[in-house]
């Protein structure tokens, strides 16, 4: 798989996780600074810390 | 209001305008008007005390009250700020993205004071404020009337531009626009500051889709996309 499909694989599986934690709890919906974190920590920092354990 | 289209105009902006505006003060420009007021439109609960104003339209987008937040020449005294101590390009870049914000809520029927400190709203009422009748309820309004489908052009606006929120294009031109992200990469790796700008995007997009399922598919919110709806909600004027 290419990078730029991989990359966008992983935002559309965090897209659907966070729509669907959200349509259950409306509260996730609510904060600019959960999204970034949520988004910070799915995109970017666990598959950083992946790469670097494999 | 708007539930969405404040996080994605700034994209749309960006791209019309691309090194003439810096993004990240183009979107706090664009959230500002909300910034530090929403949460008391809608009311809190502290220690037991349920903290809410009296009157949510009138304190959110009237005078007496924080409205003039929604006005141009708020854009204008903070973009002033900004360019004195920030820079030139900050300045202008928030006052478009506070102006963005500020013409996009004279969708509702409340409207806002676009010309402060004249304390007149203007409004063309296309879909209902609802903000007065709780978070949830307003939800549920909102995506069933048409402010939803001005938030949808933004998100299918983003996608046919794609291109936006590549990593060629926030090297290209986001990062040129703006010193602050060379700043930011002594100590952000550029693929968490590239993650950081693409947040704004996921955010409206992801929430306008949950909403909207959350709304039809789960409560089942009658859709009403005539002109000042939905009708089946008592939806505020500038009447107070």
């Amino acid at each position: 798989m290419r990078p730029a499909a991989r990359e966008l694989a992983l935002y559309l599986v965090a897209a659907a996780v966070y729509i669907g934690i959200g349509i259950y709890n409306t509260n996730f919906l609510l904060s600019w600074p959960v999204a970034a974190g949520y988004l910070l920590v799915v995109a970017w920092l666990l598959p950083a810390a992946i790469r670097r354990l494999l | 209001m708007s539930w969405a289209a404040h996080d994605l105009e700034p994209y749309a902006i960006q791209k019309h305008l691309g090194l003439k505006v810096a993004f990240v003060p183009l979107l706090i420009g664009s959230y500002s008007p909300d910034l530090f007021t929403k949460w008391f439109v809608y009311g809190i609960t502290i220690f037991g005390f349920e903290l809410k104003a009296d009157n949510p339209a009138q304190f959110h987008r009237g005078w007496p009250g924080v409205g003039f937040t929604h006005s141009l020449v708020f854009g204008m005294f903070v973009g002033l700020v900004l360019w004195k101590l920030v820079n030139p390009i900050w300045g202008l870049s928030f006052m478009i993205g506070q102006w963005a914000h500020s013409l996009t809520d004279v969708g509702d029927t409340v409207g806002t004071m676009l010309f402060f400190p004249w304390t007149q709203n203007i409004h063309i009422g296309a879909w209902a404020y609802a903000g007065q009748t709780g978070r949830l309820t307003d939800a549920g309004a909102y995506f069933s009337g048409l402010g939803c489908m001005w938030d949808l052009v933004f998100v299918v606006y983003g996608l046919i531009n794609w291109r936006l929120l590549t990593r060629s294009y926030f090297r290209e031109t986001i990062v040129q626009a703006d010193g602050f992200w060379t700043k930011m990469a002594r100590v952000v790796p550029q693929t968490g500051l590239l993650t950081l700008y693409r947040v704004a995007f996921f955010y409206g997009t992801c929430r306008w889709i949950a909403w909207t399922i959350w709304a039809h598919g789960i409560h089942h919110y009658g859709y009403d996309l005539t002109w000042g709806g939905p009708h089946w909600v008592d939806a505020q004027h500038p009447d107070w």
